[in-house]
């Protein structure tokens, strides 16, 4: 991605003295019902045309090719479903109250999209994907045919080991390293709550590897994110 | 018999197992889902392909949105499945259903099917086959669906007359609702298939194939095609609406990248210029414009209800909307600033085009689009597209020179009049407009050349012209790439055996209706992907049915031959046509006919339409209003 950083931006709107400054926004959705198959490229698509539906007005890179300023923390994989996903846009000035735009961004988005909530950010904190830490799915084996002891049973092996060497894409990784935390919940159909890394440093844990791992179906499998975490800054 | 809960249920099963899963759920912004049980009549708007090329439809989409606005009837979208979903919905006993509310295909009351073009023939087997429905009319009854199909390739409905209970011959936007409130007060009337189509083959421009009969000669040339009812229109006139209603703004968005992802506005509809090669400017007349008051609160409408980044103004031919100049300015300033990009296709190679893309303030990525179709005088003549040499480069150097990088040419081969001197010039004409761009952007400037293969289509001066024998296509087309090679040219063109079945099924008569399902039978479908045409299974099938491609495609046929379209009036004379035929082969051209009527036949045939309309609701000369027996009565 060809995307200025927050800093050169600000650098940006200083030298084009542009009258309204820039505006940071954060907002928190949730995705699920149809666009539970809508992967993370189409997702962008989808964002850009509810702001325009929303009569947000974005600000746009500069170039042959302009796109508009919008960050998503970290793409979610096609068929997962989230209810905490989180997007950064920037806007060229300030039509709306945050309490309106939130009710134009819900008329304007399509089935499967939920607006949580929306908040002014500081220009000046950085690129959205540099500060999540880690994140939460909730799993729903629904056709797993696997009877819950002998499940904790792999899931204690799996956790006990110090590397779980895996192969994704053609790269070797350790799965393990990846791997904050596995539950069983109780009940039927069988529940699975995982925490795994979501970091640009320490890199990004995928729940069907897990399961891949814990020889359970990825595809027959319901997959929640429910949490995303930022790294604890040292400013707060 | 399957419930919409449980195709749902089924297809949770397996969207994670085919490509793109996006195609299969709906559910998109401005979608609509009626309450399935309240409503009367039930219509599956059908495009026979996947979703990324149905769905920027426009076809489909107005009636979609005209459909929907009628309280007792409901639309909803079906697309074919791709192949690998195809083989799941095979595996685990789906049928084909509809993106709204999941009901299978064949609990509709009406399957509208758009063909705009003919390689989608195969697939319309494919949607009856995927719905378990038996594919040829007779074989359906009043408990199935009424099967209807429309669109450009419908002009010639007899390769599918076995199959499609009724055509809508010309434009749907009134008869697709005629229709649909018909089947509805039929529904409780206990009616036969056949007395039901017989009751809708009343509606005009409505052609219901089993009610006519063609006799063939020994050669296999049509001798005649008969109704055999005496309560069936024939000739089959085209409908044409008077004036073009409100453009649709509502699209549905879809969720997924597709092949347009954009707003289409059509600000006129029709063509006079008179290409002789050209289906739609002659099956399209009489020319109709949409004001550009309507234009502008069209774009704001579709700009406002789906968010799209782009929006495409469509015509046959942009650059003959009258006061293009003010539409194009008028736009330009109402949207400066907003990141819309308005896209203006279709423009003529003259430099007043440039000044129309540079008032519309797009970004100049996208390149600039003219299709001078041939590289020398004596070839524009013969296909009537005249244009002075000269004009070409001062055109493209004004292009480069406003800061386009990329020129798009289209160019057509194949016509049999046409010699390698013409061909080689289409090749020198590519590299002088690539010189005026290395002039002015150096190793950047680019020219991409497409390069379609002539097809004599039907209801065009070229239906009588053979199609170019393929040694000689492959020769032209082997020239080009020889010529057209290097830096900063990209060259593309149709593969011989496309172009090939593209002609025979749009030129076919009924007998090919049997030749369709072995094709079909044999394997083919999605016939437009060069990667799924099986041109083998057409050889078969062909000599199956003891028919060859010559007798189609390559023949020189008289004047006076009986085509198997000619029960299907354009409102266009076959004697223009033919006359325009002959003008050709002498070299001879015709102006656009907005400056000198022709008398093409659109306007006595269309005369009662065109008096009661004012004057400049079409190009068309103004006919003087006549006086009906029923209005001499009231005075
Ligand atoms: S009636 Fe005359 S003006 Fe109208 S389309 Fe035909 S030739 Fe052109």
């Amino acid at each position: 991605m060809n995307r200025l950083s927050p800093d050169e931006e600000n650098a940006q709107n200083v030298v084009s003295g542009t009258a309204m400054p820039h505006l940071r926004y954060r907002i928190s959705f949730g995705k699920d019902g149809p666009l539970r198959y809508c992967s993370h490229l189409d997702l962008m698509r989808v964002w850009e045309r509810v702001l325009r539906r929303a009569g947000i007005p974005l600000v746009y890179s500069q170039g042959f090719n302009p796109r508009p300023k919008i960050q998503i923390a970290a793409g979610l994989p096609l068929g997962y479903i989230s209810t905490c996903e989180i997007l950064d846009i920037w806007m060229e000035n300030d039509p709306l109250e945050p309490g309106s735009m939130l009710s134009a961004l819900r008329l304007a988005a399509p089935q499967g999209l939920t607006i949580n909530t929306i908040h002014l950010v500081a220009l000046s904190e950085p690129a959205l994907q540099s500060l999540t830490a880690s994140a939460c799915y909730q799993v729903t084996a629904k056709n797993s045919a696997i009877e819950p002891g002998m499940l904790e049973k792999r899931v204690r092996e799996l956790l006990s080991q110090e590397h779980v060497w895996r192969e994704r894409r053609g790269k070797r990784y350790d799965l393990r390293s990846l791997i904050r935390q596995v539950e069983i919940m109780p009940g039927t159909p069988l529940m699975l709550q995982m925490t795994l890394e979501l970091s640009p440093q320490r890199g990004t844990g995928r729940p069907d590897e897990v399961l891949d791992a814990l020889e359970i179906d990825a595809l027959s499998a319901v997959v929640t994110r429910t949490t995303i975490t930022f790294e604890a800054s040292p400013d707060s | 018999m399957h419930t919409p809960e449980q195709i749902e249920r089924a297809l949770e099963q397996v969207l994670l197992r085919v490509e793109r899963p996006g195609r299969y759920v709906g559910g998109e912004f401005n979608a609509v889902s009626k309450p399935w049980n309240s409503i009367q009549v039930r219509v599956a708007l059908i495009f026979p392909d996947i979703y990324e090329i149905g769905m920027p439809n426009l076809g489909l989409a107005i009636f979609y949105d005209l459909l929907n606005r009628q309280p007792g009837i409901l639309a909803e979208r079906v697309y074919l499945p791709w192949v690998d979903m195809e083989a799941m919905l095979k595996r685990d006993g789906i049928p084909l259903f509809s993106l709204e509310t999941k009901h299978p295909v064949s609990d509709f009351d009406v399957l509208a099917i758009s063909i705009p073009y003919e390689q989608l023939y195969t697939n319309v087997l494919q949607v009856f086959d995927l719905s378990g429905l038996p594919l040829r009319s007779i074989e359906r009854d009043e408990t199935m669906p009424i099967v209807i199909a429309g669109g450009h390739a419908c002009y010639n409905p007899e390769p599918l007359a076995d199959f499609i209970d009724l055509f809508v011959i010309g434009e749907g936007e009134e008869a697709i609702i005629e229709i649909a409130q018909v089947v509805g007060e039929m529904k409780a009337a206990n009616l036969s298939r056949n007395e039901q189509l017989a009751r809708l083959a009343q509606l005009a421009g409505v052609y219901v194939p089993r009610f006519y009969e063609v006799d063939y000669q020994e050669d296999g040339v049509v001798a005649a095609i008969k109704p055999i009812r005496e309560d069936v229109p024939f000739p089959v006139l085209k409908r044409v609406v008077p004036i073009l209603p409100a453009p649709p703004t509502r699209f549905v968005v879809p969720n997924i990248d597709t092949v347009h992802n954009r707003a289409p506005i059509e600000i006129m509809r029709g063509c006079t210029r008179g290409c002789r090669f050209c289906h739609a400017g002659f099956v399209a007349r009489p020319v109709r414009e949409r004001s550009i008051d309507e234009i502008v609160m069209a774009v704001e409408d579709a700009v406002a209800q789906t968010g799209f980044e782009e929006i495409a103004l469509l015509s046959l031919s942009s650059s003959d909307y009258t006061d293009v100049l003010n539409l194009v300015r008028t736009l330009g300033e109402r949207f400066a600033g907003q990141r819309l990009s308005i896209n203006l296709p279709s423009l003529r190679l003259e430099t007043t085009s440039v000044e129309l893309m540079e008032s519309l303030r797009n970004n100049k990525r996208g390149g600039f689009t003219f299709a001078p179709e041939a590289a020398t005088e004596r070839m524009r003549n013969i296909i009537n597209k005249s244009m002075p040499d000269r004009q070409v480069l001062e055109v493209a150097r004004a292009v480069y020179s406003k800061g386009w990088r990329t020129i798009k040419l289209y160019f057509m081969i194949g016509h049999p009049s046409e010699k390698l001197e013409d061909v080689k010039a289409i090749a020198d004409l590519s590299l002088a407009i690539l010189a005026e761009g290395r002039n002015l952007h150096g190793r950047k400037a680019t020219v991409n050349v497409s390069v379609s293969t002539f097809i004599p289509k039907p209801h065009t001066p070229f239906q009588w012209v053979p199609m170019d024998a393929i040694e000689q296509i492959t020769a032209k087309q082997s020239l080009l790439k020889r010529e057209l090679c290097g830096k900063g040219l990209r060259v593309s063109w149709n593969d011989p055996d496309e172009t090939l079945l593209e002609a025979l099924l749009s030129r076919g008569d009924r007998r090919l209706g049997s030749v369709i399902r072995r094709a079909w039978e044999l394997g083919s479908r999605f016939d437009a992907w060069n990667e799924w045409r099986k041109h083998d299974a057409w050889v078969q099938a062909l000599s199956e049915a003891g028919l060859d491609f010559h007798h189609y495609t390559h023949r020189t046929r008289p004047v006076d031959e009986v085509f198997p379209w000619d029960h299907i009036d354009i409102a266009v004379k076959k004697s223009f046509l033919a006359q325009d035929y002959l003008m050709s082969r002498r070299g001879e051209t015709r102006v656009d006919c907005r400056e000198k009527c022709f008398a093409c036949g659109i306007l006595p045939k269309l005369a009662i339409m065109r008096s009661k309309i004012p004057a400049d609701a079409w190009k068309c000369p103004p006919v003087a209003p006549k006086i009906e027996p029923d209005e001499v009565s009231a005075i």
